[in-house]
């Protein structure tokens, strides 16, 4: 398949709790996927990941591949991304 | 029940207030992921895809109503409220924080427990037989040799960073209810012609992407050589064992390298070199076995009492009377049996207990259960040693928890691993699978009429729930950005441990009940009376009977 829009954000766990957290646009972590920083090209996603690597809150920060919504929100292409993102679908925390 | 002495509560609690260091040590920045990650594997931490997962050792399955009181305040305070057992007998939590996770480990220690070897290339937490210390056909109790092993190999430094995980497994019965040949080491407890108790000794097997049946290497193990024996294995392993690929690092992929021949020669020739240099110090002293064996003496067993309520609630309730058709395993002493507490409510998560059901069945194993409980490799609760006249109290006690399903051993008694849903190895979802079918095969009298039937759900190749030895085993992968699930037909886990076969293609998500509604609907057409089991049927038909079921609806999608 081809891609003709790069388009990927970063994603990592949070070093006290584990919980999922993604690099928004001011540089911080958040919890919300929708609120995740875009990388249109590859250079910037290499250069965001750099700069979340240096974040000691975070722990293994990675490039996540996604595509654009119709509400302009980030949806992950990969299932574990996918599930990631919404948590489980099962469970005490799916209540 | 093992009951730690001064040297292991030392030895946790060192560990404990270790890790407590490293753990500080990590948040301040002085140790990076990379040097951090081996050290909160150590003690059962791991980084899944929601939180951190600690998953906690139940030595061969053995816990007492304190340990699981214990587990359900963990639960309460430091997770969500709910635990997972596990296909190996432990149980996981998975929503700990690293913060509070020197603290979980102090208040394991509190009742002898921890999550030492849950993690690693090392000895991992010995299983055993379920129904250990109780089945009427136990030949000897398992849990003194876990126990033995289990202390051995704590922190030995010989085996602490194996190519690859190493897992053994011990069964006492005349059958295997262990599992043990799909473990590295499986060790079957025999008589020889002299009636003297030993081994038989079976080496790699496992389960994964090549999943194995393994090969016998010693065919009777005197019980005083038990130790220098596993350790010849371990040591031609642990020298000759890939390390260059982790994929082939197990022990099985050795054996099948140099040759079952080859391997138990060099094991054989270890071994004696072991004894010749180290003498009688080579052997478990029979003093020592005995000082293990004295904390696992079996209970004052009582009288039978009156029966009248047990009859009366098996004539007038008929859900009283299918469970315990259905829950119960024969007990060596009389007027005993032996309950399957079950974890798999209709549309329940296989495994999963809250903290309100913890102490339930803590309160039960105190109050008509000697104190003791097993965590069985299906996932449920065993209450070992129980009179049959109190069944009537103990399953209203199940009936108000939501624990009374009367499905032991039945299709609805699904064992599942966490899948996608938590675990971070996984390619798809498993639990919802099983939640689906649970609730499919809801009718307890078709369950009944199926009888024994084993389904299990894996969601990856690494086969946590052992669905390679299940009568239909479902494996979920991902293609093509989809989850699509595997179907292996006719394995088995037990006396004549079978691997299953591949059917063929996945079958996408919603097509998975249907797929095995249709199975199900073939072996009830083709078994030669009710009393032919799906295995004996497929065996005695082969697949094509089965597959042409599986795949013969055209709405049924497929997934190469």
């Amino acid at each position: 398949m081809t891609h003709l829009l790069y388009l990927s954000i970063i994603s990592a766990n949070d070093l006290r709790h584990g919980r999922v957290i993604y690099l928004d646009k001011s540089g911080n972590w958040t919890h919300e996927l929708s609120q995740a920083a875009l990388a249109h090209s590859e250079q910037q996603a290499q250069s965001l990941l750099l700069a979340a690597q240096q974040m000691k809150q975070a722990v293994n920060p990675y490039l996540v591949e996604v595509t654009l919504g119709e509400d302009a929100v980030p949806r992950p292409i990969h299932l574990r991304e996918i599930h990631r993102g919404h948590g489980p679908t099962v469970g005490p925390a799916a209540a | 029940m093992y009951r730690y002495d001064e040297f292991d509560d030392d030895f946790v609690a060192r560990r404990v207030e270790t890790f407590r260091d490293q753990v500080r040590r990590r948040l301040s920045g002085d140790l990076t992921e990379e040097e951090f990650k081996p050290l909160r594997l150590q003690n059962g931490l791991y980084l899944q895809l929601h939180a951190y997962m600690l998953r906690v050792a139940i030595p061969y399955g053995s816990l007492n109503s304190a340990q699981m009181r214990q587990l359900a305040k963990i639960a309460d305070r430091w997770d969500r409220g709910t635990g997972h057992f596990t296909t190996r007998q432990n149980i996981q939590f998975n929503w700990i924080s690293l913060i509070d996770t020197p603290d979980i480990l102090a208040a394991l220690a509190e009742v002898g427990m921890h999550a030492i070897q849950t993690s690693g290339n090392c000895i991992r937490n010995v299983v055993a037989d379920h129904l250990a210390g109780a089945a009427d056909d136990e030949i000897e109790d398992p849990r003194p040799t876990a126990e033995l092993l289990r202390q051995w190999s704590t922190d030995h430094p010989e085996f602490s960073f194996l190519p690859r995980k190493f897992k053994i497994a011990v069964s006492g019965g005349q059958v295997d209810r262990a599992a043990t040949r799909i473990h590295d080491i499986g060790l079957r407890i025999v008589k020889n012609a002299s009636d003297q108790i030993g081994y038989k000794v079976y080496a790699g097997g496992g389960l994964g992407r090549a999943p194995v049946v393994a090969e016998l290497v010693r065919e009777y193990l005197p019980k005083d050589q038990l130790l220098p024996f596993i350790q010849a294995i371990l040591r031609v392993y642990n020298i000759e064992g890939r390390r260059d690929n982790l994929h082939k690092a197990r022990i099985k992929f050795l054996i099948k390298s140099i040759g079952i021949d080859s391997f138990r020669n060099k094991v054989e020739e270890t071994f004696a070199s072991l004894l010749q240099h180290n003498g009688d110090r080579a052997l478990v002293a029979p003093a020592e076995f005995q000082r293990i064996q004295n904390h696992f003496r079996t209970p004052t067993f009582f009288p039978p009492g009156d029966r009248q309520a047990y009859h009366d609630a098996t004539n007038t309730d008929p859900g009283f009377r299918r469970w315990t058709e259905t829950n119960l395993h024969a007990h060596k002493a009389p007027g005993y049996t032996i309950v399957t507490i079950s974890l798999k409510p209709p549309g329940g998560v296989p495994g999963d207990a809250d903290s309100r059901q913890m102490r339930a069945i803590a309160d039960l194993a105190e109050t008509y259960g000697h104190d003791e409980l097993r965590i069985s490799q299906d996932q449920n609760v065993i209450l070992p040693h129980v009179q049959i006249e109190h069944l009537p109290a103990i399953y209203e006690v199940l009936r108000s928890h939501d624990l009374h399903s009367a499905n032991g051993g039945q299709i609805t008694d699904i064992v599942a691993c966490p899948g996608m849903d938590y675990c971070s190895l996984a390619t798809a979802r498993s639990i919802p699978v099983s939640q689906a079918l649970s609730k499919h095969f809801s009718d307890s009298v078709r369950v009944g009429k199926i009888g024994d039937f084993r389904i299990k759900v894996s969601g990856c190749i690494n086969s946590c729930a052992h669905h390679h030895v299940a009568d239909i085993g479902i494996l979920g992968l991902e293609k093509s950005g989809r989850e699509s699930y595997q179907i292996t037909l006719g394995g088995h886990s037990a006396e004549d441990l079978t691997i299953g076969e591949r059917a063929g293609p996945g079958v996408e998500a919603d097509e998975v009940v249907p797929a095995v509604e249709r199975l199900v609907d073939a072996y009830l057409a083709l078994r030669d009376g009710p009393d032919e089991s799906f295995r004996t049927t497929y065996r005695r038909l082969g697949q094509a009977p089965f597959k042409s079921v599986l795949y013969s609806e055209k709405k049924g999608r497929h997934v190469a």
